[in-house]
C-alpha cells in the first residue's frame, strides 16, 4: 500500500433509516495513517450514524467505506461491558474476535492491559455493577486497546464523566494511541477538547447530515497548551456559521 | 473470595429456612382447621404424613409417584426443547414475532382440561395423555418467556459484539444466551409448576397409574386422609424440586443481575 493511500476513506451518498428522512446527507472524508479527527456540531446532526457508517456497524443506504486497517475498535457513549462477566473477562472480550489467539494469551494480554490501565488486582474478578462509572469507561477503554487497534473510533466515550477523569482518560489513550501511531475518528461535543486533541476538525450541520466545514490547527498537536487552545477556540468560533449552528448569538456573553 | 461463599451459603440456608417455617405455618393452619372441622372435611395432619410415608414406602405408592414424575419430567423436558427453539427463531425474526402473539393467547387460553379431553380421544389411557397434556400447557409459557427474552435484549450489546467481529456462536453464547435466560427462568419455573398440577389433573381423568389415579381412588372411597396424604406428597416433591433444582440453577444464571 502506498504511503499516501488514506487509511479509512468515506464516501457516503446518502443515509436513510426510514425511507422518508433523510439522516446523512452526501458526506466524504479520508483519514491519513497516524491522524486524529474529530467530528463535532449540534446534537441529531448524525454524527453517531456517520461514525457507524465509517466504523462499518451499519451500512450506508448508498456510498461506500474504505478501510484498510486490519484492527479496529470502538468505544461507544456507554461502556457496553457484558453485566455477567468480570473485569477481566471484559477486557479480554473483544480478543474473542481475533483468530488462533489461545484463551491462555487473552488472559495474559487482558491482565496486561488491566495493569497499564491502572486497575489493582482486587478489581479483576469485580462484575462490572460493582465498579464505578469511570471504571467501567477505563475498562471499556481496556478491551478496545487490547486489540491494539490501528483504527480506534470513539463516540463520545467519556462525556459521562468529570472533567478530571475525562482528561486522565484522555491522557491516557493519547499516550497509547501516540506510542501504537494509532489512527482516531471521535465524535465529541466539547470543542476545546475537539481542538486539542485532533489533527482535524469536521464539522456537521444537521437536517439532513452533512459536513459542511474542516477546520486544521496550524500548532502541531504536541505544541498545544492551554492558551493556544483557547486562542484557537477564539478562531474557530470568530465563524458566524458556527454561531448559527449551535445557535450561539452573542456567544461571547454569558446572560 | 472464601468470604464470598460464605455469604451464600449463608444466604442458602437462610432461603430454607423460611421454607421451612412457612411451611410450618401452613400445616398448623391445617391442624387448626382439623380440630374445628372433624376428619372428614380435613383429616389430622400427623395421620395424613404417616399415610404419605406409608403410600411411599409401600411398592404400588413408589410406582405412582414415580409415574407421575416420569410424566411431569418428559412433558417438561419435551415443552422445553420445542418452546426453546421454537421462541429463539420467533425472536430473531420481526414478522414471526408478531404473528406468534395471537398463537401464544390463543394456547394459552384453551384450558387445560380440554386439552385432557382431547389427549384422552387421542392416546386413550396410556402415558401419552398426560405428556402430552403437560406439553401443550406449558410449551407456550417457555415459548412466551424465550419470545420475549430474545425481544428484550440489549441490542448494544450486539453492536459491540459485532464491532470486535465475534462470530455468531460466541456471541450468542456470551452476550445474548445470558440475558435470554434470565428473562426464561422465571417462565421455566412457573411452568415447572405447572406441569405438576396439569399431570395430576390428567391422571385423574384418564390414567390407573400415578398420584393422580391415587386421588381419584381416593375421591371414590371418600378417603380425605389419602387425598391429603397425595398432596402432601406432591408439595414435598415439588419444594424438594424448587429448593434442590432451581433454585440453585436460578442463583447460577441471575446472580449478575442482583446488584450488591
Amino acid at each position: 500500500m502506498p504511503h499516501n493511500t488514506p487509511l479509512l476513506r468515506v464516501d457516503v451518498a446518502e443515509h436513510r433509516y426510514h425511507p422518508l428522512k433523510q439522516t446523512l446527507a452526501a458526506c466524504q472524508f479520508a483519514v491519513q495513517r497516524g491522524e486524529i479527527v474529530s467530528l463535532i456540531g449540534p446534537s441529531g446532526c448524525g454524527k453517531s450514524t456517520l461514525l457507524r457508517v465509517a466504523a462499518d456497524l451499519i451500512e450506508a443506504t448508498s456510498g461506500a467505506v474504505v478501510c484498510h486497517a486490519s484492527t479496529k475498535a470502538v468505544l461507544f457513549q456507554e461502556p457496553r461491558l457484558l453485566p455477567w462477566k468480570d473485569l477481566l473477562a471484559n477486557i479480554g472480550f473483544g480478543l474473542k474476535g481475533v483468530k488462533g489467539l489461545s484463551p491462555r494469551k487473552r488472559q495474559t494480554r487482558s491482565l496486561d492491559i488491566a495493569q497499564k490501565l491502572g486497575f489493582n488486582s482486587d478489581d479483576y474478578s469485580k462484575l462490572p455493577h460493582e465498579l464505578s462509572g469511570g471504571m467501567k469507561q477505563r475498562a471499556a477503554l481496556g478491551r478496545a486497546l487490547a486489540l491494539a487497534p490501528e483504527l480506534l473510533f470513539l463516540d463520545e466515550p467519556f462525556s459521562a464523566l468529570d472533567i478530571g477523569r475525562r482528561r486522565a482518560l484522555y491522557r491516557l489513550l493519547l499516550s497509547e494511541v501516540d506510542s501504537q501511531l494509532t489512527t482516531m475518528l471521535l465524535i465529541t461535543h466539547d470543542i476545546s477538547e475537539a481542538l486539542a486533541l485532533s489533527d482535524r476538525i469536521l464539522v456537521m450541520a444537521p437536517e439532513p447530515g452533512r459536513i459542511v466545514k474542516v477546520y486544521q490547527p496550524d500548532i502541531p498537536r504536541e505544541k498545544r497548551d492551554r492558551q493556544a487552545v483557547s486562542a484557537m477556540e477564539d478562531d474557530f468560533m470568530s465563524d458566524p456559521m458556527m454561531h448559527q449552528l449551535f445557535e450561539l448569538e452573542n456567544w461571547q456573553q454569558l446572560q | 473470595m472464601e468470604l464470598k461463599k460464605l455469604i451464600e451459603l449463608q444466604g442458602r440456608l437462610w432461603a430454607g429456612w423460611r421454607t421451612l417455617s412457612v411451611v410450618c405455618m401452613l400445616i398448623a393452619l391445617w391442624q387448626i382447621g382439623f380440630e374445628l372441622f372433624g376428619t372428614l372435611i380435613l383429616p389430622e395432619p400427623l395421620a395424613a404424613f404417616n399415610r404419605a410415608i406409608i403410600f411411599l414406602g409401600d411398592n404400588a405408592g413408589y410406582a405412582y409417584t414415580l409415574a407421575t414424575l416420569k410424566r411431569a419430567v418428559v412433558g417438561f423436558l419435551l415443552a422445553s426443547f420445542a418452546g426453546i427453539a421454537l421462541g429463539l427463531c420467533a425472536g430473531w425474526s420481526n414478522t414471526l414475532s408478531l404473528l406468534c402473539r395471537p398463537v401464544i393467547t390463543v394456547s394459552l387460553g384453551v384450558p387445560p382440561i380440554a386439552w385432557i379431553v382431547l389427549a384422552m380421544l387421542w392416546f386413550g389411557a396410556r402415558d401419552g395423555t398426560p405428556i402430552f397434556t403437560v406439553f401443550i400447557a406449558t410449551a407456550p409459557i417457555i415459548f412466551a418467556g424465550t419470545l420475549q427474552g430474545v425481544r428484550m435484549r440489549d441490542v448494544d450489546l450486539d453492536e459491540m459484539a459485532k464491532s470486535y467481529r465475534i462470530g455468531w456462536l460466541t456471541s450468542f453464547w456470551h452476550v445474548q444466551l445470558p440475558q435470554i435466560v434470565a428473562y426464561l427462568f422465571p417462565a421455566w419455573a412457573t411452568a415447572f409448576g405447572v406441569s405438576w398440577k396439569v399431570v395430576v389433573m390428567a391422571e385423574l381423568l384418564s390414567s390407573s397409574v400415578g398420584i393422580g389415579a391415587g386421588l381419584s381412588e381416593a375421591r371414590v372411597n371418600i378417603d380425605s386422609e389419602a387425598t391429603m396424604a397425595w398432596i402432601a406428597i406432591i408439595v414435598g416433591l415439588l419444594l424438594l424440586i424448587e429448593g434442590l433444582v432451581l433454585n440453585p440453577i436460578k442463583d447460577k444464571v441471575e446472580g449478575w443481575k442482583h446488584a450488591a
